[in-house]
């Protein structure tokens, strides 16, 4: 599905990621993680498109097609979704409209009919119960005045509404406490199928207890220095990331 | 017709008026003949582009208004905005309504009702909007006009809708149209007053003075609507003076115009006075929207809020000037202020300048202003969604004024305003799914 190849990537001039080389199945959960600074959430905002980012080296191939050079939109359109670390609040934008506005682009792209009103508030409200939001939040502003746990809700709403073949879930679960991790990781894992693939962006192991991965990666300045299966994240736990460090230098 | 310059024009007054009107038109000429029309070296006039009306020449519109301009203009320009009792203008002379007032409402042509009831003419007519610059301009030269009564404890649902049309002429042409609305004591009226102007082929000035007397404990919602077109210049005042626990809500959108001057000034003459003063406003290419608003805190506990916002696009100019004044022995004020303005290009421009007066130590205010463009990390979060580029821009532009604009008061009303904004910006009609109501 996805294949990352000697990722290079440098923000005002520094250089941030180091040749990453990552390659993701159809239907498989990935993990990256890392201590601060490492580069997750450069790798995050590359693969959605984000600005200010520029890749000095290496490529990004997603379904076949070159995904380096794609518009954000024409990314998501072709199921591309990042759940953000720091979901923006937009006041003045209707979050439920604003979703259907943005379903419809993807099923215009792809040859659908679009859905009608009813149609989305049947679909809206069924996926809304996935993660356990309240149907009041889902029609007010886009992520105004909504809580820590409720914006990472809300990501996970958009994105079984929207249906990605490729997720990047930056940061999930910070600033969730354990509760709202356990209704966030429960919708995450209600939308693993063999068609879609996960890419978990995470600081802790503690997500990945409740989102068990099929292969942990380690990035560390840059690079991915060790891969594996969940376990690797558990060693992680235990004897953090000096050890790795260590080894890898 | 023959043309004049607006300041020789004071010599045309009209002289059948009872003593004390001859009276006031003739202190508004003569103070403006001592002090000439506002120019670039007039406080609060610094930013405004006034000399194509100052040094140019005007006849004098209104002599034979057309009857029936008035609608096809409104339905060009404005469109259905639901339920309303219209009174048309053009070119400031009040013409036939299409149906009769409401009950609790009164209308008369201005030179009747200073024939009717004298008293209570001379003591509001004039009295209000204070004869000064532009607004001096209005007051000498006004030769008939508007007048509504709400009587007392009289409570209106459906909007009285004034209509002012400058009416299209073949050579430069302006008017003087006139309003005096007096909402008696305990009262409640939502009044929608548009200024149009007929898409001219030659340049069309408008110089209205609105006149709002908000009696003691009365209410008066008033949604003023400015369509600015090409060649047309509208530069008045709109003025309220609120009584005892009387509120006074104003709620402006104003579409581009060549030069759109608005001076508003408010008086909180008494205990418990509110108003809140909100206005968006768009200027693109070679438009230019100002706004001078004043408000007088007089009496203690009286409230007052002011919040514009403006979109700025091409070369499109604003001018945001607000002032909140609290007099000596206002105890108990709450006054805020603020201005925001979005620029979508960067040769659009913004003069912004919010500032209070304050002579008492007894109150709650605020006042702040910014400038800004889009916000990156919004845009991206819509494109990230699958929203076009523009598409986002266009949503994230809407967005900033739609709080405002849900304020406004009449549904069908508030639903056109927003269609035509949308219908200004880049990319507008791809945003109607998601910004609509």
């Amino acid at each position: 599905m996805l294949e990352i190849k000697n990722l290079h990537v440098q923000v005002e001039g520094k250089p941030i990621l180091r040749g990453i080389d990552l390659t993701i199945e159809s239907g498989k959960v990935h993990a990256v993680m890392g201590p601060n600074g490492s580069g997750k959430s450069t790798l995050a905002h590359v693969l959605a498109g984000r600005d200010g980012y520029e890749v000095t080296d290496g490529s990004i191939t997603y379904l076949g097609q070159d995904l380096l050079d794609m518009s954000p939109e024409a990314r998501a359109r072709a199921g591309v979704f990042l759940a953000f670390q720091y979901p923006v609040e937009i006041p003045g934008v209707n979050n439920i409209y604003f979703l259907k506005a943005a379903l419809n682009a993807q099923r215009r792209e792809h040859g659908e009919p679009e859905v009608d009103a009813i149609e989305f508030m049947q679909i809206a409200r069924q996926k809304a119960k996935l993660v356990e939001l309240d149907e009041s939040l889902t029609k007010r502003w886009v992520n105004s005045g909504f809580s820590g746990g409720e914006k990472k809700r809300n990501e996970i709403f958009q994105m079984a509404v929207l249906e990605p073949r490729f997720a990047v879930l930056d940061e999930t679960d910070s600033g969730l406490d354990i509760d709202a991790l356990l209704i966030v990781a429960n919708g995450v894992n209600s939308l693993r199928s063999p068609e879609r693939s996960m890419l978990l962006i995470t600081h802790y192991q503690r997500l990945l207890d409740y989102i068990v991965p099929d292969i942990v990666h380690v990035l560390l300045d840059g690079r991915i220095v060790r891969s594996g299966d969940k376990d690797l994240a558990l060693e992680l736990e235990k004897s953090g990331y000096a050890d790795i460090r260590a080894a890898a230098s | 017709m023959s043309k004049h310059k607006l300041i020789e024009q004071l010599d045309s007054r009209r002289a059948d008026w009872p003593a004390w009107l001859a009276e006031l038109q003739t202190a508004a000429a003569d103070a403006l003949t001592l002090t000439g029309l506002p120019h670039k070296k007039v406080e609060r006039w610094r930013f405004t582009p006034l000399r194509p009306l100052t040094s140019g020449e005007f006849a004098r519109a209104g002599a034979e208004p057309d009857k029936d301009s008035w609608r096809r203009v409104l339905d060009a320009q404005l469109g259905d905005i639901g339920d309303s009792w219209i009174i048309p203008m053009v070119d400031g002379v009040v013409l036939a309504a299409p149906e009769p007032a409401p009950a609790g409402v009164r209308v008369s042509r201005l030179r009747d009702a200073v024939a009717a009831q004298p008293e209570l003419m001379e003591q509001t007519l004039g009295r209000i909007a204070p004869a000064q610059q532009f607004a001096a301009l209005n007051a000498a030269l006004f030769a008939d006009g508007l007048v509504i009564e709400i009587d007392a404890g009289a409570v209106i649902d459906k909007p009285i809708h004034i209509v002012s049309l400058a009416a299209a002429g073949s050579e430069d042409t302006v008017c003087y149209p006139r309003v005096l609305v007096i909402a008696h004591a305990r009262a409640q009226v939502p009044l929608i007053e548009t200024h149009l102007a007929a898409a001219p082929t030659a340049r069309s000035l408008a110089n209205p003075v609105s006149e709002i007397a908000v009696g003691d404990g009365a209410r008066v919602d008033h949604v003023r609507v400015h369509m600015g077109g090409e060649r047309s210049y509208n530069v008045g005042m709109l003025a309220a003076r609120v009584g005892r626990d009387g509120v006074y809500r104003s709620r402006l959108a104003a579409f581009g115009g060549t030069l759109t001057r608005i001076d508003v000034q408010i008086d909180l003459a008494d205990l418990g006075a509110e108003t809140s003063v909100d206005g968006i406003y768009h200027a693109g290419r070679g438009e230019h929207v100002d706004f001078s608003l004043r408000i007088d805190h007089k009496a203690p506990r009286c409230t007052s809020n002011m919040n514009y916002r403006g979109i700025l696009d091409g070369n499109g100019e604003a001018v945001w000037d607000g002032m909140t004044v609290v007099h000596r022995g206002a105890q108990h004020t709450v006054a805020h202020q603020q201005n925001r303005n979005l620029l979508l290009s960067d040769d659009a421009s913004v003069n912004t300048k919010p500032h209070l007066e304050i002579d008492t130590d007894d109150l709650v205010a605020s006042h702040g202003a910014t400038v800004g463009s889009l916000d990156d990390q919004q845009l991206f979060y819509l494109r990230s969604r699958g929203l076009e580029h523009d598409q986002a821009r266009a949503a994230l532009t809407y967005a900033f004024v739609q709080e405002l604009l849900d304020g406004i008061g009449p549904q069908v009303l508030r639903g056109r305003l927003g269609a035509l904004l949308r219908q200004r910006l880049p990319a507008g009609d791809t945003i109607g799914e998601i910004c609509h109501e």
